[in-house]
């Protein structure tokens, strides 16, 4: 795995291949951008390119190399929530990384830490990396992968270099899936759509559980579309009480049918206003889209969005009680409806 | 890989990197295996390492077969020390299983691969330097129990050794007091002074007390290695400035004070116990005597008189009992001199005669 196999992201790599060629690599990066459109992949390749010991860095042959493919790179550390936690807590910040950042390399010519998911590192954790991201030995990378640059504190982001993962488009993103499913994809673009264009997602999931997904939130979103006559508020709310059932996985379940509300609420703008400017992610859902947005006006599905983002950050981040979101979910998009239209 | 090795030799083997193998599941569970591999025909090479310290000896076995494998150390160990005095004989499996064999008794163990192991820093050809192993383990003993306990401090949280002129010297600090030893015709080349962690420095002295006369010690650029008979103990470096320690050493304290070391430990004991949660002590210097006093507690007061050569005007100077009492128990020359100026300033313990160990301490307000 070298640069090439990053696909769409020229300008990032450039600047990282620049840093190598001029010796000049930072001591802190910040890699942001959406979900799935390479980040860690590139932090893999440049942590390979630094630690190689072949003549062509990353040559993919060297120990060093085949190491870090394996994850088993003494240098090269990963750090991501503990498993069934969300934060990154100063405790860990301190053992992976602070108190290893003062030591020389083991076998490698630097050290280097990526930080997955930086944007679940505490505050507090953060202050206590501030004078390692200030002060860094000369031998340590830091490298903060985030989806969610506001996230972090100002005083990180002003210490780090800053690179931008963009969105992919349709054609990079099947390029993408066809090199890493192989023909084990099936459609790739029916797969494209349901993932609403998240390669992360769309490599990590079953095609048939986003397709049920997608389904449920088509139903959901009919619903609430329906006229006053026929629109039966208690189906509404079974039915979003009904994705917050079950045990266990019940949060991340709701998230990720908030997301594909989401979704589908950006394609229903996207055809009604910017139809052929823009590209809908469910372009197989085109009509029945198009069919739905007749019942909102711009505003209320802007509105609409709106109060799902909040439900998404109630439930993600805030702890509210699923359940009790999607209902109050249900009102507060029922009076969406037919606003300013 | 199949090899033969002695029953005693394995277990003796096992046992020198137990105390270096990482023992909860971390990132990288390779770190709770030992390496074995063979070398040549009458050898194996064992390596543990948490990638703080590394431990790698060489034992006497029976090669048959070349190789290496890596297999869980702590389960190892505890299979080995049940078996009886026999041969072992180690063979690799088809898909990394090992399996041990003794007597009539077979075991299986899970491998994972040995290139997965982390690479342990080679002594290689390079000069070494040599110490004999009583001496550096004074030292280390001298120096160790003043290191920080704090862990976010990661410059005290070792010994700092370097040598100048022909002099090795080791120093530690924690903040509030600092312990120095110098030993000189001990030329040894630290490339301007390393910081040694308090993890590496306890399995070292664990070594040293076993070792044969000498340590060669190996500078690297990541690593310092010390190297005992057919034991190699490898410790990464901390990256940073130890303290600027010579500045905090006094040079203008004219007042010096000899006391008996025995004496003034036991009186020091018995008045610090009525001492306040900040441990402080009074030291009040008089004519001719010298006054512990402890007050200001809940618990209650003391004071215990004793003679002094002290000659000049009063000097009262609260320090940590604590902190006093860590060196006298150190010092093994029954005098000590007390070197203090006043009653803000830093003082001086080292022991009354020889040179070569200098205890600096911070005074409490009193």
């Amino acid at each position: 795995m070298d640069w090439e196999f990053l696909k769409g992201q020229d300008a990032a790599v450039a600047s990282l291949r620049r840093d190598l060629a001029s010796d000049r690599v930072a001591n802190a990066y910040i890699f942001h951008g959406p979900e799935g459109v390479g980040k860690s992949t590139a932090a893999l390749i440049f942590a390979k390119a630094l630690q190689c010991g072949g003549e062509a860095p990353p040559c993919g042959e060297c120990p060093a190399c085949l190491k870090i493919d394996r994850g088993v790179h003494p240098d090269v550390i990963h750090v991501s929530p503990p498993e069934g936690r969300k934060s990154i807590g100063v405790e860990h910040i301190r053992e992976a990384v602070i108190g290893r950042a003062v030591q020389r390399p083991q076998e490698g010519n630097r050290q280097i830490f990526v930080i997955d998911e930086a944007h679940a590192v505490t505050i507090g954790a953060f202050n206590a990396l501030l004078k390692t991201l200030e002060e860094p030995s000369y031998d340590t990378v830091i490298i903060l992968i985030t989806q969610n640059l506001h996230a972090l504190p100002p005083t990180v982001v002003s210490r780090c270099r800053r690179l931008l993962f963009r969105s992919l488009n349709r054609d990079e993103q099947r390029a993408v899936l066809a090199a890493s499913l192989g023909g084990a994809g099936g459609d790739l673009d029916q797969l494209i759509s349901l993932s609403l264009g998240r390669l992360g997602t769309a490599l990590g999931n079953d095609p048939e559980v986003l397709a049920g997904r997608r389904e449920a939130a088509l139903g959901f979103l009919e619903g609430l579309a329906a006229p006053p006559g026929k629109a039966d508020i208690i189906d509404l709310l079974s039915l979003a009480a009904s994705q917050g059932s079950g045990s266990g996985a019940v949060r991340a379940e709701v998230l990720r049918f908030l997301e594909m509300l989401l979704g589908l609420l950006r394609d229903i703008l996207v055809l009604k206003v910017a139809a052929g400017d823009l590209e809908p992610w469910n372009t197989d859902l085109d009509e029945v889209l198009r069919e739905l947005g007749r019942r909102w006006g711009a505003p209320g599905l802007i509105q609409a969005m709106d109060r799902v983002e909040t439900a998404v950050r109630d439930v993600g981040e805030i702890n509210t009680n699923p359940s009790l979101t999607l209902e109050s979910l249900v009102i507060g998009l029922r009076g969406t409806v037919g606003a300013g239209s | 890989m199949d090899i033969v090795i002695q029953r005693n030799t394995l277990h003796r083997a096992l046992q020198s990197v137990q105390g270096v193998v990482e023992s909860r599941s971390s990132a990288m569970p390779i770190l709770q295996n030992v390496l074995i591999s063979a070398e040549g025909k009458n050898q194996v090479r064992l390596l543990a390492t948490n990638l703080d310290i590394g431990l790698q000896g060489l034992f006497e076995a029976k090669v048959k077969e070349g190789g290496s494998v890596t297999l869980n150390a702590r389960k190892m160990f505890d299979v080995v020390r049940e078996l009886p005095d026999a041969d072992v004989n180690l063979i690799e499996e088809d898909g990394q299983w090992i399996r041990m064999e003794c007597g009539q008794s077979s075991f299986r163990f899970p491998g994972l691969p040995p290139s997965d192991f982390p690479s342990i820093p080679d002594t290689g050809k390079e000069k070494s330097q040599s110490v004999p192993s009583k001496v550096l383990a004074e030292m280390i003993r001298k120096t160790m129990f003043a290191i920080s306990q704090d862990e976010t401090r990661y410059t005290y949280n070792g010994v700092y050794m370097e040598s100048e002129d022909e002099t090795l010297r080791l120093v530690a600090t924690d903040g509030h007091r600092l312990a120095m030893v110098e030993r000189s015709g001990l030329g040894a080349d630290f490339n301007g002074g390393v910081i040694i962690h308090k993890k590496a420095l306890g399995e070292l002295v664990k070594l040293l007390s076993e070792s044969a006369d000498s340590v060669e010690i190996f500078m690297q650029k990541n690593h310092v290695i010390f190297r005992m008979g057919a034991i190699e103990l490898s410790a990464r470096l901390i990256d940073g400035d130890f303290p600027k320690y010579k500045q905090v050493i006094p040079q203008d304290n004219q007042h010096h004070i000899l006391a008996d070391r025995d004496g003034l430990m036991r009186a020091l004991r018995r008045v610090s116990l009525l001492s306040n949660e900040t441990r402080m002590v009074k030291f009040v210097f008089q004519k001719g005597q010298l006054t512990l006093m402890t007050n200001g507690s809940d618990v209650g007061e003391a004071h215990e008189v004793m003679e002094s050569n002290y000659s000049g005007d009063e000097l009262i100077i609260g320090f940590n009992s604590r902190y006093c009492l860590d060196v006298l128990n150190i010092i093994e020359e029954p005098d000590i001199c007390f070197a203090l100026k006043d009653s803000l300033s830093p003082g001086v313990i080292s022991p009354s005669e020889g040179e070569g160990y200098i205890y600096v301490i911070m005074p409490m307000r009193v």
